[in-house]
């Protein structure tokens, strides 16, 4: 059951109505696990199990976490008055060591499972590589693996609760029906957000009353997510993936189709990912949940660091909280900086910054690494992970360059020509990336960026996106074109509005515009959906029109 | 106060809903529809005043190239209609006839065998069978038939053709030239070439043809399994409600050696039939004999031109009042003037195909191709411009 199927839309209505029409407040979140439950079975009832193994060990190992950590404090406080300074500090590492070999335990079964299950073929195959090349004749066996739904998603956010119990940010659920409604909660569960536990959990658990405004912005964001899902992005990935259907049929193209096809995608990820999650969030704002909104107007972003906090925001957060921040501030890292600073160059006006920002800069460089290998198990993926690595490692090294070239230039920072250019750069960057995640492997993809440059033919390429006599095109009319050429520009008129009113939320702002308004607006919207969506088994008017007879 | 709003918010969203799906309900029913020269036939049969036709010819792209009804109530005052749409599938048939009988009661049904002479590998798909079902009237011989055609994972896109269709929003502004056509005529009440359609062209044929030579050939060879299967089924159906009224027919086709094949299979047909007590008329085989040419009569070796339909129509209309006694019914005033309206665009399309058959001639163009006159605005136009040059006696103006 997909988010944009009828199937879906009918699943939510009946969720609604017995959320609603349930007349025991407190147990409404009984509903949401129900229908999450029955939502997760009917698309993949089999693998139910890795949810339910993730969702009960780690409420499970949370819980003993909780427990030694009370238990030490209460051992702590026992002997407050018996023990001196030292055998407290004592006491306290090895608590420390133990919650940390515990929360290790619930680490390494869940991460180990989506390793193994997302890489593990990934890593083989690269291991027979090399025994291959030093002419080891071992060959380590490739399974038949599958990926159960949801499974980075609700990893992430289930690791993430057990960090933060190991932190003692907030006790650990007792519950196994509510832990297991976190981990699945059905609007979330096939592409996130990646959800923090002390932000979703209470609003989950809590009954709400309905609520007709939320009721209207959920139904409305939901309209939204369906036109950029529908309209856009399932129109565009047909070009993309006429492209990209085989490695031969990729080589076969011009670096202008190419150009185009990167573009192409970028726009449709857009659509797609940040179509998915409106969809997500309107599902739960009826539900009276608020969940973190993943996309911030992320080709806006002035250098790549901004755009790293604008798309997927969920993840990045997860990156920073989990990974980033305890890498910065670990010893081996501080340790380098402090060594640094201690050297000749250290003592520099540039070493010092350098030293001040290494731990930060090489944190960042895993992060992004950790980041392309989340996206998937292939060399292309670190590439795009450490295309986007080291850019931010050298924005961060380089940062007192440029700004001095900047100052030189006498460039005034708050120039909208200035900010354009930053924009423009930005997005060249992320297009960059961006060809490891289209090209079907990294070889191709440095094909395709030496193609940008070296084959740009726009006569060729005009031929091959629209076809001629002898050629099919990419699957899309000119039509087509013209109507993403449109969905770029509406999009575009609402993310400035966004952009200059800092965060406004549009459903707010048209609530406060005359009903007819409103009333032609969202009719507009459901009618492009009807009529531009992409659903169905398709119309192909050949099959009507030029099969004679 | 809390009422107020509760009742001014229940309005809005009904009278929101409510334009919603009479919106979609409409682009559904017109716009965004399979809308071709199918469609205009079909709706143009289903305007028809009830129980106004003596005759009615079933098929598929033969019978609407070959039967020209207009010619046939002009020269014998006979009211027929070619219910038939392009390469109508085996199982469409049965669903054809009790369509026919449930709106019109003709004196005579003649049905065009074509549809059961495909081989099992070669049968119509999806478009075939929808070119047929989109356009019949959503009632229980409609839904009968996509429950016994189509897995179920199918059926929602027919009962809700929006879900398959919405994406013909890019074939216009091409296809305003049918949906114009389709709401004028029904708002007009019938179809002005009553379902007629042709190509400008008198097609050659290159290498060897048989026709002259199958008079006396009975060979058969076996139809496909579902042709066989539903050809069966059709003739149970008529046998068991007793249903007389109806003749069977193989219409001209130009035999190569490659249809060959095709020509044993219509035999085969030809003697099921026939052993459940119905006429077989065979024009694939006694065509010659009955003068029709395959050097001048076809538009391509599967259908009539104008001067074979011609010839066609008057065939089966002697046939129908002869040895079917079929006569003209009274028709009212206001039929009578439809159907001399749709005389005169008969002859429209006559003259004008006879001067772009001609000019193809003179061009050596004789080969597979030429101008297709539907009733669609274009056609209409260009046949209305041509005729006020030279026949404007057949215009109202």
């Amino acid at each position: 059951m997909t988010y944009t199927s009828i199937n879906f839309l009918l699943f939510v209505l009946a969720t609604v109505l017995i959320y609603f029409i349930l007349p025991w407040k407190k147990f409404r979140w009984v509903v949401l696990l129900v229908a999450s439950g029955v939502f997760y079975c009917l698309a993949s009832y089999k693998y139910a199990v890795f949810i339910l193994f993730t969702a009960l060990s780690t409420m499970l190992i949370g819980i003993w976490l909780e427990n030694v950590n009370n238990k030490g404090k209460e051992t702590l406080k026992a002997n407050k008055a018996e023990w001196d300074r030292e055998q407290k500090k004592a006491f306290k590492n090895k608590l420390k060591v133990k919650k940390r070999w515990i929360m290790a335990l619930c680490l390494i079964l869940n991460f180990g499972i989506l390793a193994f299950l997302k890489y593990y073929n990934f890593f083989a195959g690269s291991l027979n590589d090399i025994l291959g090349s030093f002419g080891v004749s071992f060959s380590a066996p490739t399974l038949k693996l599958f990926l159960p739904l949801g499974i980075s998603f609700y990893t992430f956010q289930s690791m993430g609760y057990i960090v933060d119990v190991y932190r003692e940010k907030f006790p650990a659920q007792r519950n196994p029906f509510k832990f297991l409604l976190f981990v699945s909660f059905f609007p979330q569960i096939i592409q996130g957000p990646i959800s923090n536990y002390s932000q979703l959990a209470h609003q989950l658990f809590e009954g709400h009353s309905f609520d007709f405004t939320r009721f209207k912005h959920g139904c409305q964001l939901i309209l939204w997510g369906f036109f950029k899902k529908l309209v856009i992005a399932d129109r565009a990935v047909i070009a993309i993936n006429a492209v990209t259907a085989t490695s031969d049929t990729y080589s076969s193209y011009g670096g202008t189709t190419l150009t185009f096809t990167v573009l192409l995608y970028a726009l449709q990820l857009y659509a797609d990912f940040s179509g998915g999650i409106d969809i997500s969030r309107g599902v739960a704002q009826i539900f009276g949940i608020d969940m973190i909104d993943n996309f911030k107007r992320p080709y806006f972003s002035k250098s790549i660091n901004e755009y790293w906090r604008r798309w997927h925001i969920s993840l990045g957060a997860w990156m920073k909280d989990y990974i980033f921040n305890p890498l910065a501030i670990s010893g081996p890292f501080l340790n380098a900086s402090k060594k640094m600073r201690s050297t000749r160059f250290g003592k520099t006006k540039a070493g010092t910054h350098i030293a001040k920002v290494l731990p930060t800069a090489f944190a960042s460089l895993i992060v992004f690494l950790v980041v392309g290998i989340w996206h998937g198990a292939s060399y292309k993926y670190v590439a795009f992970g450490l295309w986007n690595g080291l850019i931010i490692m050298l924005s961060i090294l380089m940062q007192p360059l440029f700004d001095g070239v900047v100052d030189k230039l006498r460039i005034n920072r708050k120039n909208p020509l200035f900010i354009f250019f930053q924009m423009f750069r930005t997005f060249i960057v992320v297009l960059v990336g961006y060809v490891f995640d289209v090209a079907p492997t990294f070889n191709h993809g440095m094909m395709t960026i030496s193609r940008f440059f070296t084959d740009q033919d726009f006569s060729r390429g005009m031929t091959e996106i629209l076809g001629d006599s002898v050629r099919k095109g990419l699957g899309l009319t000119w039509k087509d074109y013209v109507l993403l050429a449109v969905c770029i520009v509406v999009i575009l008129i609402i993310s400035i509005i966004q952009e200059r009113h800092s965060d406004t939320n549009i459903r707010e702002m048209l609530d406060k515009k005359p009903f007819i308004l409103r009333f032609i607006l969202f009719f507009i919207c459901i009618m492009a959906v009807i009529i531009f969506g992409i659903y169905g088994s398709g119309y192909a008017a050949a099959d009507f029109v030029y099969m004679q007879f | 106060m809390k009422k107020k709003l509760y009742i001014s918010r229940a309005v809005k969203l009904i009278s929101f809903a409510l334009v919603v799906l009479m919106l979609t309900y409409l682009l559904q029913a017109f716009v965004l529809k399979r809308n071709d020269n199918n469609t205009l036939r079909m709706d143009g049969f289903f305007v028809e005043d009830k129980d106004s036709l003596d005759v009615v010819v079933i098929g598929a792209s033969d019978v609407y190239a070959g039967f020209a009804s207009p010619l046939a109530y002009d020269k014998y005052g006979i009211t027929s209609y070619p219910f038939a749409t392009m390469s109508a599938p085996p199982q469409a048939v049965l669903y054809q006839i009790r369509e026919v009988i449930k709106n019109q009661h003709p004196q005579l049904i003649l049905v065009e065998v074509n549809a059961f002479t495909y081989k099992d590998n070669d049968l119509p798909t999806e478009p075939s069978h929808r070119m047929f079902i989109d356009n019949v009237p959503r009632d229980e011989i409609w839904r009968e038939y996509i429950e016994k055609t189509f897995p179920e994972d199918k059926r929602l896109e027919f009962y809700f053709p929006l879900i398959k269709y919405h994406g013909s929003w890019s074939d216009y502004p091409w296809k305003f030239k049918f949906l114009a056509t389709d709401l004028a005529l029904r708002q007009r009440g019938y179809s002005l070439f009553r379902g007629f359609k042709t190509v400008a062209n008198e097609f050659h044929p290159t290498g060897p043809v048989y026709n002259d030579q199958v008079a006396d050939n009975n060979e058969t060879m076996p139809i496909g399994a579902t042709g066989e299967k539903y050809l069966k089924e059709m003739l149970d159906y008529l046998s068991e409600n007793n249903i007389k009224n109806v003749v069977f027919t193989r219409f001209p086709h130009i035999i190569d050696k490659d249809s060959f094949t095709r020509f044993k299979r219509t035999n085969a047909i030809g003697n099921m039939i026939e052993s459940y007590g119905y006429d077989f008329i065979n024009l694939e085989r006694y065509g010659s004999q009955e003068g029709f040419d395959p050097n001048k009569d076809y538009y391509n070796w599967d259908h009539l031109n104008i001067y074979g339909s011609e010839k066609l129509t008057h065939y089966f209309c002697k046939k129908f009042i002869d040895e079917y006694g079929v006569t003209p019914s009274t028709l009212t005033e206001k039929q009578k003037e439809g159907w001399e309206k749709s005389v005169n665009y008969y002859y429209m399309i006559y003259y004008y195909s006879q001067e772009m058959i001609k000019r193809r001639i003179k061009l050596g163009k004789t080969d597979n191709g030429g101008t297709t006159v539907s009733e669609d605005d274009k056609s209409i136009y260009t046949i209305e411009k041509y005729a006020r040059k030279t026949h404007p006696e057949l215009l109202d103006e």
